[in-house]
This record gives structure tokens, sequence and C-alpha cells, in this order.
């Protein structure tokens, strides 16, 4: 990619989220150390986006070209969360307790992998995590839920979180 | 403000350089670490109420300063860690000046230490009770010791650069400085410290030292053992305890005495010599309603010891039979204690939120005065004395609301603070005066009478409003507003208009302008220091300081204080033109009306005087920061960090009063530096870590004996060497390593003070007089 296109792009991001972006790429490296069950399977990865926070738009432009798990990425936003069935991720950016319970129940169900950034996340059962501790992106797994939906998690996942239960 | 940076460059390669998320387990570990080694911006929450904002969009200048940023300084005491990374943020060292000897009070632009508000977690942390009388830069001014939080218990600390009164109420005229203490998911850690000046390590000879005969002295060693320990609850919920303890061995940097029989080195100063214990505690109880029962304590014991001024034996009125011969130095050693505490509840809908909150808050600043006599009593040999206590307390009960309607956030709020002020008289030894051929009280600091006992107490209540929204995608703006009562001077009004503009992609302007106060603090209105003077007549005479509503301070010009009402304007420009460098320019404007300083004093027909505090001068502070930042990493993933910070801060006197002390007028306009200019550079490679900080500090001047005394800009070098392990870190290092000393007074007439004499550094030293410190630090986390 020519250079003036790199800074271009520095340029244009500089007053926005860093914060948003690295939680955005976790969420493709994340799936990529993740096995879905065999019978989930559709052409394309798709990472539902339940509540707004801005992070849908982060997601849409990371992976408007780039691929996770070999499959084009297509992002659906919704606060209805039938519409989030076909979803490989759900990824829960604003929700209050009672939503965030109903949408991991859903997606324990339906195999699917739920991220957020909401505090607490794990111990409500959701599977990974993301908290900010000294200016850092951190994460947090609740294996055993991942289990439950049927969600394989490699090893090295494992041990690069801070806390797994 | 390193910590506004934004480093995404790593992130930004992976989304360049890959086009598929499906890469081998090494790359995918490889690719993860380097995500998780990313610095996201920083975001402060100070000067906003509709939760965390970008310091770099933000419509009022912000810094936040990091924990790791605080710990690479070397400081243990908040005070000097921060005056190390925020140009402007003086903390004068001050020496034989009574109670002013053992607490750091700061100030940030060149105006007093109470003209800023210092939050913890948002709240309002307690004054200290003791108001400078004596010899400093802030004389006339309390101020707030934020040395009672051990730095293992800070997670960062955020700087509102601007007038905050109509967001926070009285004091944040300079600014606001919001202590932000460690919360969920960190980690657990073990800190251990010691050092010494180089003066300490390798010894110092005085000519003529202790009792005349040369003596070499060892002096600033220090140590310091800090733990910090984290409890998950669940939901992200927290228990944090710090517990700490320093000692320092004080230093000495003392002259001759040349008012001695035989000049020498008879008295101490310096730092002084004291040991504190902490204990700091925060939990959050998360519920699973989204709401969160909250609370946090500090408390602080210090034990502190300083010189008086040596009680020579040419000076036979201070002595008695045992000290006749051989004279004595009066040694000041008080006792301060701190306790503060917030709870509360919180509940955070998606659009809805309140905030119910008590605050308590008390210190104590108790005298002890030792190894002296009260020469007017009966003969006694050297002993203590316990000379009276001084005492502040608050109680803020707050509830906050927050509504968020799209773009626009809107928050209210309702605040009632009690004050109380107290002065204990001391022991009747402490302040008896006997035989009126001799001096009245204990030698060095002479007890408070009865007469001197107050008990002061103030209601505050106030209602807040504040509207914050973005417009059209590129445009902020808020409106805040916030009424006041007090139960001693009435109301006051206050308003603030803050504008952002993002008018390209890489360039945000901003501007603010509002008003605001300082009510004058129940110290001011009410303390009282006045000795009885009985002449070799008999006649029985009052000298010292009187509170203002008193009769000798009215009968003297005195009316009741009113608030210090002041007018800000900020503008501001922020330049991004990368992720990796970043320069901020903001100007400002401070103009402030009826400020209280300490009167002159009034000589009375009886050989007595009288002092007491006047709103009695009216200035204007004008000035600019500007802040430079540059980070990158390198192919061998090292990483280099630069920023240079400056700051022009110049306040001129517009009007004073007939009533103003002199000395304390020239203080607010020349005492602190003008220009100051900070550097510095950190650079990690693998496990190894440097720290350089190069800093100026500008000239400055004070008044003594009726001279002015010139004090040039120099500059200090700080250098931190760091060595990472697993889980622990050794880090040596030292602070002023080129061992650079201020220039002395001038030559004075003066027995004591002036150039080689007991008091041969500024008073107002921003630094100190120690020279180079160097230290070695242990830190494990687990």
């Amino acid at each position: 990619m020519p250079k003036i296109i790199i800074y271009i792009l520095m340029f244009t991001l500089v007053f926005s989220s860093v914060e948003q972006k690295v939680k955005g790429m976790f969420v493709g490296k994340i799936s990529s150390l993740i096995t879905w069950p065999s019978g989930k399977s559709s052409s394309k990865f798709i990472i539902g986006v339940y509540g707004k926070n801005g992070i849908s738009n982060e997601l849409k432009k990371i992976y408007a070209k780039k691929k996770i798990k070999r499959k084009t990425v297509k992002i659906i936003s919704s606060t209805n969360i039938s519409d989030l069935k076909s979803s490989d991720i759900i990824y829960i950016a604003k929700a209050s307790s009672s939503q965030i319970k109903e949408v991991v129940k859903f997606a324990t169900a339906n195999n699917i992998l739920t991220i957020s950034d909401v505090k607490g996340f794990v111990d409500k059962e959701g599977i990974i995590q993301l908290f900010t501790v000294s200016k850092k992106v951190k994460i947090k797994v609740n294996n055993t839920i991942a289990k439950k939906s049927n969600l394989k998690i490699k090893s090295i996942l494992l041990k690069l979180a801070k806390d797994v239960k | 403000m390193i910590n506004n940076l934004k480093n995404y460059s790593i992130a930004l390669m992976l989304i360049l350089s890959s086009t598929s998320i499906m890469a081998s387990d090494e790359e995918s570990l490889e690719e993860l670490e380097s995500l998780f080694d990313v610095e996201i911006e920083s975001k402060a929450t100070t000067g906003s109420r509709g939760g965390a904002i970008d310091i770099l969009t933000s419509k009022t200048p912000l810094d936040v300063i990091s924990s790791d940023e605080l710990r690479s300084t070397g400081y243990k005491k908040l005070s000097k860690a921060l005056e190390l990374l925020i140009p402007g943020f003086n903390v004068p060292v001050t020496s034989i000046s009574d109670g002013s000897d053992h607490i750091s009070f700061f100030t940030l632009r060149g105006l007093s230490s109470d003209q800023i508000l210092v939050l913890v977690n948002g709240q309002r942390l307690h004054s200290s009770a003791l108001v400078n009388v004596n010899t400093s830069v802030t004389r006339g001014s309390s101020g707030v010791d934020i040395d009672i939080i051990p730095i293992s218990m800070i997670d960062h600390v955020e700087i509102l650069r601007d007038g905050a009164a109509a967001q926070y109420g009285s004091d944040a005229i300079a600014g606001v400085v919001n202590i932000i203490l460690k919360g969920a998911n960190q980690d657990n850690m073990l800190s251990i410290t010691s050092g010494a000046t180089k003066v300490g390590l390798t010894g110092q000879t005085w000519a003529n030292g202790t009792n005349g005969v040369d003596t070499k002295v060892t002096d600033g060693f220090q140590a310091d053992i800090d733990a910090f320990y984290t409890y998950a609850l669940k939901n992200d919920g927290f228990v944090n305890i710090s517990v700490a303890s320093r000692y320092d061995e004080g230093t000495n940097r003392a002259g001759k005495d040349y008012g001695d029989v035989t000049p020498k080195i008879n008295s101490h100063y310096g730092d002084p010599r004291s040991t504190n214990q902490y204990l700091t505690l925060f939990t959050n109880i998360n519920s699973d309603n989204d709401s969160t029962t909250y609370a946090n304590v500090i408390f602080n014991y210090r034990k502190s010891s300083a010189g008086a001024y040596h009680r020579n034996t040419n000076a036979p009125a201070k002595q008695n039979s045992y000290t006749a011969s051989t004279g004595y130095l009066p040694l000041i050693e008080p006792t301060i204690v701190n306790f503060s505490t917030n709870f509360g509840y919180k509940r955070e809908a998606e659009k809805f939120a309140y905030d119910l909150s008590q605050v308590l808050g008390y210190n104590s600043f108790h005298f002890y005065t030792n190894n002296t006599i009260n020469s007017s009593i009966t003969s006694h040999d050297l002993r203590s004395f316990d000379s009276g206590e001084l005492s502040y307390a608050q109680s803020v009960t707050s509830l906050n609301l927050t509504k968020r309607v799209n773009e626009l956030n809107l928050a209210s709020g309702a605040i009632m603070r009690v004050e109380n002020y107290k002065i204990k008289a001391g022991e009747l030894d402490s302040y008896a005066f006997t035989d009126t051929t001799k001096k009245r009280g204990s030698q060095g600091f002479g007890g408070f009478e009865p007469d001197n006992a107050t008990n002061a107490l103030r209601c505050n209540t106030s209602l807040y409003f504040d509207a914050d929204s973005k417009f059209a995608e590129i445009f902020s703006a808020e409106f805040a507003t916030r009424y006041e009562y007090y139960s001693d001077f009435g109301s006051t009004l206050n308003g603030k208009l803050a504008f952002g503009a993002k008018v390209l992609d890489s360039l945000n302007i901003r501007t603010s302008v509002s008003n605001g106060f300082r009510a004058p603090s129940l110290h001011q209105s009410h303390f009282t220091s006045i000795s009885t003077q009985v002449d070799s007549s008999g006649n029985v005479s009052k000298t010292g300081t009187y509170a203002v509503d008193s009769a000798q301070a009215m009968a003297n010009g005195a009316v009741a204080l009113n608030p210090e009402k002041s007018t800000h304007a900020t503008l501001g420009v922020v330049f991004a033109p990368s992720d990796d460098f970043a320069v901020t320019t903001d100007g400002f404007y401070v103009d402030i009306k009826d400020r209280i300083v300490l009167s002159q004093k009034y000589a009375q027909t009886d050989g007595s005087s009288v002092q007491y505090f006047a709103n009695a001068a009216d200035t204007q502070t004008i000035g600019a920061d500007i802040r430079a930042e540059y980070k990158t990493s390198f192919e061998n993933s090292s990483k280099l960090k630069l920023k240079l910070n400056y700051t022009y801060s110049k306040t001129k006197i517009v009007s004073s009063t007939i009533n103003a002390d002199e000395v304390v007028l020239n203080a607010l306009s020349e005492g602190q530096p003008t220009n100051n200019v900070q550097s510095n550079i950190d650079y990690t490679f693998d496990k190894i870590g440097i720290n350089l900080n190069i800093n100026r500090v500008g000239k400055y001047k004070s008044i003594i004996d009726s001279t002015t005394h010139s004090f040039d800009a120099i500059f200090l070098t700080d250098l931190q060497l760091r060595y990472s392990m697993k889980s622990t870190t050794i880090m040596v290092g030292g602070q002023n390593i080129l061992d650079v000393y201020a220039n002395q007074l001038s030559a004075t007439d003066s027995d004591i003070r002036g150039e080689g004499k007991t008091v041969s550094y500024s008073q107002y030293s921003p630094f100190g007089y120690n020279g180079a410190y160097y230290y070695i630090r242990a830190e494990y986390k687990y």
C-alpha cells in the first residue's frame, strides 16, 4: 500500500477512539482461536452487535475487506436478539443486566460466542470480557459457558486471559 | 500528558498487513500479545459529567498522569511526583516555619495553595487544618495535603487546568486535581524503597559544626514499604487495600549562626524527620441490577520533627539555670492525623444515572514542642510541651443526577457541606508567662492560649446544572452553572461556557470562559494566635494574629471576609498530525478580585502588634501551557517516549489595599517561577527501561528582612534505570543526580538569614536544598 495512503489513514484516525479499534481487532483475533461446532457454518462470518456504543461502525471499518476464518465478515446491529440468531459472535455493546442475561441465554443455546466490555460480563455468563487496566485492554474468559455453548477455546487464549472461570 | 498520545500503530500495522485473520497459533499468540500491548488513549472524568472523555478532544485542558508515570519519578510523595510531571505544579519547600515545615502544600500556575480543588474519585478531599502564617510562599493560605495517599493506591491523577467553580464550587480557581484510586482487575503489589541524599551516602563535614567542633554528618536516609492487595468480588467488584509505612530521616543544610557566641552551625534547616503510616481502602460492590455500593477510607498518621532557631546562651531571656551555659535547639514535633471516607450508592441505567454519596474528612494538627523550656516559669530541664491543636472537619452530602438524551448530556445535583475549624489551647506551661523578665511560653513554638481557642462552624448548600452536547459531529459545547449559599458570607452564582471544534481531523480548537470564587476558609476567618506580653513595668499586652471579627482586628480596619472572585478564559489548540505525535497549546487568563492575604502588622501604642486576614489584593495571571509528545516503537520491540512541556505563568498585582503585607504581596507576584520547562525520555527494551527527566525551574524572588533576594533558574536532572523480570522490577535512580544547589541568599546584615548563615537557601525554594538523592526500589507484582 502506498505510504501516502497509510499517512492519510493515520491522519483521519487521529481523533477517533483507539480503544474501540483495539477492541474491534480483538474480536477477529479471538475468533481465530475458537472452534465453533461443525453444524454452525455459513458462507459468511457474522458478528452481531447488540446495543449501541460505536463499536458497530468500528467493526464495519475493520472487517470491510478482512476475513475471519477465511470468510467475509458481515456485521448486523440490532436490539432484537432474534435478528442475531445467525451470528457467530454477539458483541454486546451496551445493555442492562437483564438484557445481558437474556442475550447470553440465547447465545448459549445457539452456540454463539459472546463478547462485551460491560462490567462483570463473565460473571453474568458472558464468555469473553474485554476490560481496560493501566491503559491496556485485557480479557477475561468464562470457559465454563464456552463449553456449555459447544465452543472450544484454544489454550493460548486461556493463557493470555487475566482470569479464567 | 504522555498518556494522551494515541499509539495504535501496532493495531494499524495489523490492519494494514493482514487481509485475513487466519493465522497459526504462534502468529495468533504474537498478534494478540501485540494487541495487549497497545496503549489506548487517556480518558478523564474531571470537568465533564457525561462520563469519561478523551483528553485530546476535551473542551478544557486536561492532564492525566498514570500510576506508571508516578512510579517512574522515584518519589514516594505524590506532591513531589506530580511536580516532576506537571509544569507549573510547584511544591515549595520551607523550613524553620513552624507547622509549615511538616506539610507540602502545592500550587498550580503560580497561584495560591488554597486556590486548587482536590478531589478523590470526584469527591472533595478535606483541607489541612494548618494555615501558613510564617515564612513560606503560600503564607496566608491553607491547602490540601495530598501526600496522605500512597502512590500504590492511585490509578491515575487527572488535572483540569481551568477554573471550574461553576462545576465543583469553591477553590477551583487554578484548577482541579482529581485523584482516582485503583479499581477492579489490578495486580497485588509489594514495593520496598530505600535511598539517601548524596550527603547521606558520602558524608559532609561541617566546619565548626554542632557545638562548634568539626562534625561529619550524614542525612536524608529514606525507607518505604508499600503493599497493595486486591480481592475480587462478583461483577468486577473489588476490595482494594493499601498499607504503607515511610521513614524520612530529614536533612540539614543550615549554615552558621553568627548570632551565637562563637559562630557555628547550631540549627536545623532542611526537610523534617518524619514517619508516616498509611491505610487506604477502596471497595465497589456491584449488584446484578447495575447498581454499585462504594466506599473508600484514607488514613494517614504522621509524626514529624523540625527545628526552630537555636536559643543561644547570649540571649539570657530565653534561658534558665539548666540551659544558660549550653543553649538549646527547640524542636517542633507535631502529630498529624488525616482521615477521610467517602461512601455512597450509585446506579447507572442506559439513559439515567444517580449517585448519592457522603464524604467525611478530618485533619488534626497537634503541636508538640520538645527539647525546649519555658524560661519564664520555674526552672526545669529541657522538656516537652503540648502546644495545642488545630483541627478541621468536613461533611459533604451530595446527590448527582445525569440523564442522556441522544447527544445531549444533562446533569444536576445538590450538595450540602458542613465545616468545622477548631483551635484547642495547649497545656498551661506552653504559654505561661510567670517571670516577665524572661520570654513567654515554650521556646520555638509557644502554645495556643485559651483566648486563641476557636470552634467555628459553617454550612454551605449548592445546586448545579450542567448541559453538554455535540453538534454536527465536529462541535461540542458545555454550559454549567452553580448556585452556592454559605452561612457566613451569603450566596454566589457562577457559570461556565466551553466550546470545542474539530476543525480538521488532526486539529482541535477549544475555549472556555467562566467565573468562579473561593470562599474564605474558616482558618482565615478565625485563626487566632495571640501571645500575652508583659513589659518590665508589668503592663500586659497581646500581640499576634487576630480573627477578623475580633475587636482588636476591627479596630485596626478588619472587616468580615468576602469570597475571592475570579474570571477565567482559556483558548487552546490541539494538533495531532499522527498517532505518535501531539502538541497542545493553551493560553489562559485568570483575574482574581479580593484575594485574601495577611495584613501588615499594625503597631499598637502598648508595644504589641495586630495582624489579621483581609480581602486586600486584586491580581491578574496570564500564561500558556505547551505540551508536546512523541512516541514510537522500533523493530526490536523497544519503545521510546519523549515529551516536552513548557508553562509560562505570570501574576501581577493590579491593586492592593493599604493593609496588605508587602512580603505577602511580593510572594503572590514574584515568589514562584514564571517559566518552567520539563523534558522526559522513557526508553524500554525488553527487560530494561530508562527514564530521564531534565527540568528547568525558572527564577523567582523573595523579600527577607526588607531585602529582595533573587534566585536563578536552574536545571535538574533525574534518572531511573529499571530491570523487569517476570514479576519483579528493580529500579535504581536518582533525583537531581548532578547534585545542583540553588544560589544562596545574598549577603545581609542578619545573623541568621543570608549567604552561609542558618537560613542560607530560600524558604520559597520549589525543589528544596538537599542536593542529589539516590534510591533503589524493588517491586513485586502477583
